[in-house]
């Protein structure tokens, strides 16, 4: 077994309202191998955006990391402090979130916003600082650089300021990249070029962590993924296992969904309902309103996450049983 | 032939920005739309699809060319003589969350445009025409009178789908109506939209960025770049041949939810998008495209045909061999 980058078990984040608990990630277990590039899949609400800002340590009050633990090459993060974090992220984990325009500053040149990546975490002379920015920036596929350093935000186009995001995420060569929907924002034609800018980064060994609802997105880029449902991993797979032999109902469900769109059948697939309130899951299976394999103990027990091959997990009732056979 | 319901001819729409800047969103876009076909209109951000689709129904006013509708002009119409045809003509929004009084309840939501249109009579004969629409759209009744922010996202754009059908309309350009929704939850609008379009006869321009989306649901493509139309046909013609450049890219931009054929068929476009302000001369496609020649830069190529679907492109004779 190849060193793992980052190894979470049995996570469970929370968020504390009046209306009460909301488990927002529960008894999430992933690992990410050096050079690894894992995929979270799932939809609005599942919680797989507060996996990585559990992971970033960006949990805000009242939402808390209630167990588990995150190993960063062995390095336990949930009880390091602010400034300890602090000096952790953006240089060991960095992350790249969906809309570049939010999470750039406006009124910064966006050079000097890489450069200030660098001077925060290394003690170097400015000119070295600006050289490693313009390295960079040139790396991820951004034309004409020393213009564009000087340039504000407003000036370049979506997929120039997801490149600058990139390259203020990779400027001090961390050892996880975690792309939260980076190319949701984007169009087709740009998606494409980000997928492609990532999977080098990740050939050259930065481990990345992508989440995203696309699954062509997740075809294309990750090699294990991870399927989440209202806060819980109910399949894990390689990514050629859990396309080819998907076993969790929700899967088949989700991949039916899109395959039927590229077929000539007239009335698609669907999944019948909705995803259930955080706040109020059901008993057992959190997926079993919505199942139409549900059987009598779906709605009384939950069901564990079981191992029914290399790599591949499960937390379904149904395979536990073929599995027992 | 099916009779043709919605002409466009010469639509431009300019933004003034200064005295002399503007952005040229629509450039001269000349289309129509048969009784009864789903006509979708894809493209990348800024693009003027929407744009398109707005001035398409009467919702802003072209800068130049006029729309007509069965026939008869509706550009330049004053209010009173367009109300008739904003009855025939509807819109769906992108947003569910954004697209929807906050404060309004769901039987006042989908009462709106027939209490403005003074449709009926009694307020017996309201609610059972709000229920009716519910039920067709597939919200129970007894969610009537439930606020917006009870509802998720698909249950959302299922109102905005009730509300935009609610006057018996015979157009409704739905701009983006899934994009905002998750994978499950799009199918079942779509399989909605389509079940309504077979029983009401209704007529779409469906605007949208997902090709996969488009591919399953349009019966003709028009394709977008700059608010100009590179190339417009059947839509099972295009994606099994496309002619235009501009087209073969976007199609091969598409991420196949296939971890089997990865990386296969990605062509990436070189550049970045040209400026709607300050668009290049001749094809406005020129700078990005690797085909491009002198003739490009000089010349705007118009809409030609070619053989089943019709394409700007001055090198279409010859189609350009992918590498592949």
């Amino acid at each position: 077994m190849t060193q793992s980058t980052l190894e979470v078990s049995h996570l469970y984040t929370s968020f504390f309202s009046e209306r009460g608990e909301i488990k927002a990630v529960q008894d999430v277990s992933m690992r990410i191998g050096k050079g690894q590039v894992v995929g979270v899949v799932g939809e609005s609400g599942c919680g797989k955006s507060m996996v990585a800002r559990s992971i970033m340590g960006l949990i805000k009050k009242p939402g808390k990391i209630v167990s588990g633990s995150i190993l960063l090459d062995g390095q336990e993060l949930t009880s390091l402090g602010e400034n300890e974090l602090c000096k952790i992220r953006g240089k060991d984990v960095s992350m790249v979130f969906q809309e570049p325009m939010t999470s750039l500053n406006p009124t910064m040149r966006v050079g000097l916003q890489v450069q200030e990546v660098v001077s925060i975490h290394e003690n170097v002379s400015k000119e070295e600082a600006r050289q490693r920015t313009l390295a960079i920036l040139s790396a991820v596929g951004i034309p004409e650089v020393k213009e564009r350093y000087n340039a504000y935000p407003h000036e370049l186009s979506g997929g120039l300021r997801q490149r600058v995001m990139i390259a203020m995420a990779m400027v001090m060569r961390p050892r996880l990249l975690i792309a939260d929907e980076p190319t949701t924002a984007l169009d087709a034609t740009v998606e494409a070029q980000i997928i492609a800018l990532l999977r080098q980064l990740a050939d050259n060994g930065t481990s990345v962590l992508i989440i995203s609802h696309n699954l062509g997105v997740i075809a294309q880029l990750a090699d294990h993924v991870y399927v989440m449902y209202a806060g819980h991993v109910v399949e894990s797979a390689s990514v050629f296992e859990l396309f080819d032999n998907p076993l969790h109902p929700y899967t088949l469900g989700l991949l039916r969904a899109v395959s039927s769109l590229r077929s000539q059948s007239k009335v698609l697939q669907t999944i019948p309902g909705i995803v259930p309130n955080l706040a109020h899951l059901p008993v057992g299976c959190s997926f079993a309103p919505r199942c139409d394999k549900c059987m009598a103990r779906c709605t009384s027990t939950q069901p564990e996450l079981v191992a029914v091959g290399s790599g591949h997990e499960v937390r379904c009732h149904l395979t536990k049983r073929v599995d027992a056979q | 032939m099916s009779e043709v319901l919605l002409e466009a001819r010469d639509l431009t729409k300019k933004f003034p920005l200064s005295r002399r800047r503007c952005v040229h969103a629509v450039g001269g876009v000349t289309l129509s739309v048969n009784a009864g076909e789903t006509l979708a209109i894809v493209g990348e951000s800024g693009c003027g699809k929407s744009t398109l689709g707005r001035m398409l129904i009467g919702a802003l006013p072209p800068t130049s060319g006029e729309v007509r509708f069965r026939g008869h002009t509706i550009t330049g119409l004053k209010e009173r003589e367009f109300s008739a045809y904003r009855r025939q003509l509807q819109l769906i929004f992108q947003d569910p969350y954004a697209s929807l009084d906050p404060r309004m309840k769901v039987r006042d939501l989908i009462a709106e445009p027939l209490v403005t249109h003074r449709v009926c009579e009694t307020k017996d004969e309201l609610t059972q025409r709000v229920l009716d629409l519910m039920k067709a759209v597939g919200i129970p009744a007894d969610y009537l009178n439930r606020y917006p922010h009870q509802f998720s996202g698909g249950q959302r754009q299922r109102i905005g789908i009730a509300r935009a059908i609610a006057l018996d309309p015979a157009l409704v350009v739905c701009d983006e109506p899934v994009s905002a929704l998750d994978v499950s939850v799009q199918n079942q609008i779509l399989n909605l939209l389509r079940e309504l379009q077979e029983e009401r006869g209704l007529t779409y321009v469906f605007i949208s960025h997902d090709l996969s989306v488009v591919r399953h649901i349009s019966d003709r493509i028009c394709v977008m770049f700059l608010g100009k139309v590179m190339e417009i046909g059947p839509t099972e013609d295009v994606f099994a041949e496309a002619r235009h450049p501009y087209t073969q890219f976007l199609l091969d931009s598409v991420l196949p939810p296939d971890p089997h054929r990865r990386g296969k068929s990605v062509r990436l476009l070189a550049g970045e998008p040209p400026s709607p302000v300050d668009p290049p001369s001749g094809c406005c496609f020129r700078t990005r495209c690797p085909f491009a020649t002198e003739l490009c830069a000089s010349k705007e190529p118009t809409l030609r045909r070619a053989g089943s679907v019709e394409v700007a492109c001055h090198h279409q004779s010859q189609p350009p061999s992918s590498s592949d």
